[in-house]
């Protein structure tokens, strides 16, 4: 491609520099997920520390290709299922991991794209933890669920239901939160400031009355009820679960992917965006639209880890560059990465119950991965 | 330029006494509306105006000095009585006090009004006992205890204690004032409207100094002599210690606190500066403050559920703590260990405050003005800082007031600090005040919860104020 200027060589050279070394970036990426959704699918979850080899995974999944797939076409192969079970004892331990393993990469991914697409619309890094009260809500909803089910809220039978709780209370804290900030901005607006404003306010309120509530008036077994409850301690999936969250990340997907080249207008100011033929308040929409979805059905499958929407934006801004499309190949691949990474060492430290909650542990990793990145990586970027 | 003084010439009734030495053009009294040529048609207009001798001066027209048409046209204007003097009206308004100060002022009056309202009402008037078995007899019961305390009131009763109110209403005045003007100045060195006293992790550090209190050094506390049920017990065994000792003992939990503090803003702190290229930034900083925080609330759920497995007891205090705020008894030490300090840094505060109205500016602004922004930002967070530890360490948890309360009265008195950090201590500690007062009617164990309103009323009251203001109040700075 000929530009034909003098300087044109060497901005070919670092164009092609770019690339390449973009590319390499995302191939170590892929890598190092593979490597650790390798990992995670080997990993067992009857007790800590437990790791099965290879090939006795390749041989239940094989089993279960055998049971579900063959056995549409031949149905004598499910005479022989005890036997193919009692080959593989730690059949539906595997089968589990590899639903569980499937979610978190999702939900990594939700994660980190739901707080890039926050991060671009507000222009205030700040906002991104609490999300538009959207983490208070789905707290709120567990509590709530807690509070009418008691104890048994924490129980295998409850588990889609805690979905239709903590959905709803997501949405509708999002909605109060937006109705609010556009009362508050005057009419016909919404300002931004105005709005997360609005939900720092009612993401206080929330956070005291679940506070008051889950210490003061749940007796012991239903504060560990909530605890459960709230942080998807234990490991059951059903395929409907599945189904929905497959279906909801494409769904919140397509609005970002059409409008990929238009989000890198909000580096400009409403005025130029508009001369640029963009318009704010669609991409805003869509942002806050999507960016809440999915982390309402992220955190209802992976509990409350909002510190990947926080600094994974942060890192992979700085790694792949503030472009959309490279930001969004960053977070997505990085999300992944961390949110597995804290998965896999849960698995591996010892604790009581089910082991550390996700989230405590993403905070964990999160706060020293950012530190360093602060104070080694900061200065070569050049960012803010 | 013109002389406009006010004083009384004898402009009225005096003739002059020489010819001026240009003849000054006749305009005639069709020139200037309400132009009066004689003094006596001057003399009869202010007399139809009603105004009396002294007044008259205001009107005085200078017959002595023309100094040419163009000049005495302001001055003939005067004569309508319904002109205004810009300049007399400028200089009454320049001695008068501003509509800012008189909301501090009035802020004042009515935290005195709230504070001795707060400490004579009874505590505990519409208080649910397990005795009172319908509404009737709880209604018996509450006219009985509104009996006895206007009795009181209007002299006729026999006193009643009021032992430690007037300290815990005297500590909760000092936290509720030490917590608004410390969001006040988070807001404006951090420049961002979402900054609270609890940014920097303050709160959440004096939250894992607790749980650190609690898990080690619990069973020598005040609270954890569990074997030395009776009151007086317990103050044998205090009167055998030293001083040293004593202090350790009953203060122990809010020393670790503040250590806690101190850790996490250092780090947070220590992160920040490391990062950053030119000075800190003020963004890096807040995210830390909120990972940090993050983090502790994390880990302090983790120790719980850790608790409920094994079946601790320290299970209850460390849910207690995580809720309750201004639960102890408060005595004259309390006071003054928590007061003084608290004090001090609100004067301090005040005087020095006054210089942050120039952080407005973006920072190259602002040091081209001379203003040495790194030692003003970060000394007024420093002392916010250790306000805010001080606060919690002493009292316990109390949400949403640094963050409230700046914001309402922003919009009320303006982003002007030399009256928004009055006003907003005032603010702050009538708010927390009069809560306090209000939950103490329900009963003790209402008003220890006292976090769970504060966030409540706090942002029905900002809402509502927001909602009044739309668009560009005063306060629509950021």
């Amino acid at each position: 491609m000929a530009l034909g200027f003098k300087g044109e060589q060497s901005i070919l050279e670092r164009y092609e520099r770019d690339r390449a070394s973009l590319r390499l970036k995302t191939m170590v990426a892929l890598g190092v997920l593979l490597v650790l959704v390798l990992f995670s699918l080997c990993t067992g979850t009857s007790r800590f520390g437990l790791l099965y080899s290879p090939l006795e995974v390749v041989g239940c999944y094989g089993t279960w290709l055998q049971l579900n797939v063959v056995a549409l076409i031949d149905p004598s192969v499910l005479l022989h299922k005890t036997e193919l079970l009692e080959q593989y004892p730690m059949y539906y331990e595997v089968i589990a991991r590899l639903a569980y393993t499937f979610i978190t990469v999702v939900c990594g991914m939700l994660l980190a794209v739901a707080g890039m697409l926050y991060q671009n619309v507000f222009r205030n890094p700040i906002a991104a933890p609490s999300m538009l009260g959207v983490t208070s809500g789905i707290s709120f909803g567990c509590m709530m669920m807690v509070w009418v089910f008691g104890q048994a809220a924490a129980s295998a039978t409850f588990y889609d239901l805690r979905f239709a709780f903590c959905f709803v209370g997501g949405v509708v804290v999002l909605l109060i939160v937006l109705a609010l900030g556009g009362l508050v901005s005057g009419k016909r607006t919404l300002n931004m400031l105005d709005v997360m404003l609005v939900a720092t306010i009612l993401t206080g309120i929330l956070n005291a009355v679940i506070n008051y509530v889950v210490n003061s008036v749940f007796s012991d077994t239903e504060w560990t009820a909530y605890f459960e409850v709230s942080n998807v301690t234990d490991l059951t999936f059903t395929p409907l679960s599945l189904g929905v969250l497959v279906v909801v990340s494409l769904l919140c997907c397509i609005p970002v992917f059409w409008t990929r080249f238009q989000m890198n207008a909000v580096a400009f100011s409403d005025q130029e965006m508009r001369l640029l033929g963009v318009s704010p308040v669609k991409l805003r929409l869509i942002a806050l639209a999507c960016g809440s979805l999915m982390i309402v059905v992220a955190q209802t499958y992976v509990g409350t880890a909002a510190m990947i929407s926080l600094v994974v934006p942060f890192v992979s801004r700085g790694i792949f560059g503030a472009e959309f499309r490279r930001q969004a190949i960053g977070n997505v691949l990085i999300g992944a990465i961390v949110l597995l990474a804290c998965r896999i060492l849960i698995s591996f430290i010892p604790f009581v119950g089910d082991g550390v909650p996700l989230g405590t542990m993403v905070s964990l990793v999160t706060l020293p991965a950012f530190a360093w990145v602060m104070v080694v990586a900061q200065r070569q970027w050049n960012n803010n | 330029m013109a002389k406009l003084s006010l004083k009384k010439t004898d402009g009225v009734g005096a003739a002059p006494d020489k010819k001026p030495a240009v003849e000054a053009p006749d305009y005639g009294a069709a020139a200037v509306p309400g132009y009066r040529e004689s003094a006596r048609d001057r003399a009869a207009q202010k007399e139809q105006a009603g105004l009396t001798e002294g007044q008259g001066a205001l009107f005085a027209a200078p017959d002595v000095i023309d100094r040419g048409p163009d000049y005495g046209y302001r001055r003939l204007r005067l004569h309508r009585k319904d002109e205004v003097d810009v300049y007399s009206a400028q200089r009454d308004r320049d001695h008068r006090m501003s509509s800012q100060g008189r909301i501090c002022l009035g802020l004042a009056v009515l935290l005195v009004v709230v504070f001795l309202l707060a400490m004579a009402l009874p505590p505990g008037v519409f208080a649910f006992s397990a005795s009172e078995t319908s509404l009737a007899t709880w209604f018996a019961s509450v006219q009985h205890r509104l009996g006895a305390f206007f009795s009181y009131i209007t002299f006729q009763g026999a006193s009643y204690s009021i032992d430690y109110t007037a300290n815990r209403y005297l500590i909760i005045a000092l936290g509720g004032a030490a917590l608004a003007v410390s969001g006040a100045v988070y807001q404006g060195a951090l420049k961002n409207s979402l900054a609270s006293p609890s940014t920097l992790g303050v709160m959440q550090g004096a939250n894992a100094g607790r749980i650190v209190y609690v898990l080690f050094f619990y069973g020598s506390s005040y609270a954890g002599m569990n074997e030395l049920v009776r009151a007086s017990e317990i103050r044998e065994y205090l009167s055998t210690l030293s001083v040293g000792e004593y202090l350790m003992t009953v203060y122990g939990d809010s020393l670790c606190c503040l250590v806690g503090s101190a850790v996490v803003v250092v780090f947070v702190l220590l992160v920040s500066h490391v990062s950053s290229q030119r000075g800190v930034s003020s963004i890096v900083m807040v995210i830390t403050g909120q990972i940090v925080a993050t983090l502790i609330g994390a880990v302090i759920a983790m120790l719980q559920y850790f608790f409920s497995e094994t079946g601790d007891s320290r299970l209850e205090v460390i849910r207690s703590l995580q809720v309750e705020a201004f639960s102890d008894t408060f005595t004259m030490l309390d006071v003054v260990l928590a007061g003084i300090p608290v004090l001090l840094c609100l004067v301090l505060v005040l005087f020095l405050g006054q210089r942050l109205n120039i952080l407005a500016f973006s920072e190259e602004e602002a040091r081209s003005m001379g203003a040495n922004t790194t030692a003003l930002r970060w000394g007024m967070v420093g002392l916010c800082t250790l306000l805010t530890a001080v606060v919690v360490a002493f009292c316990g948890n109390v949400g949403m007031v640094g963050f409230v309360v700046p914001h309402v009265v922003r919009r009320i008195v303006g982003p002007n600090f030399k009256y928004l950090l009055p006003a907003s201590m005032l603010a702050g500690a009538v708010f927390l005040v009069a809560i306090y007062c209000a939950l103490s009617m329900f009963g003790d164990g209402v008003a220890t919860n006292i976090g769970v309103f504060t966030s409540l009323l706090g942002g029905v009251f900002f809402i509502i104020v927001a909602l009044r203001q739309k668009g560009d109040a005063r306060g629509a700075w950021l």
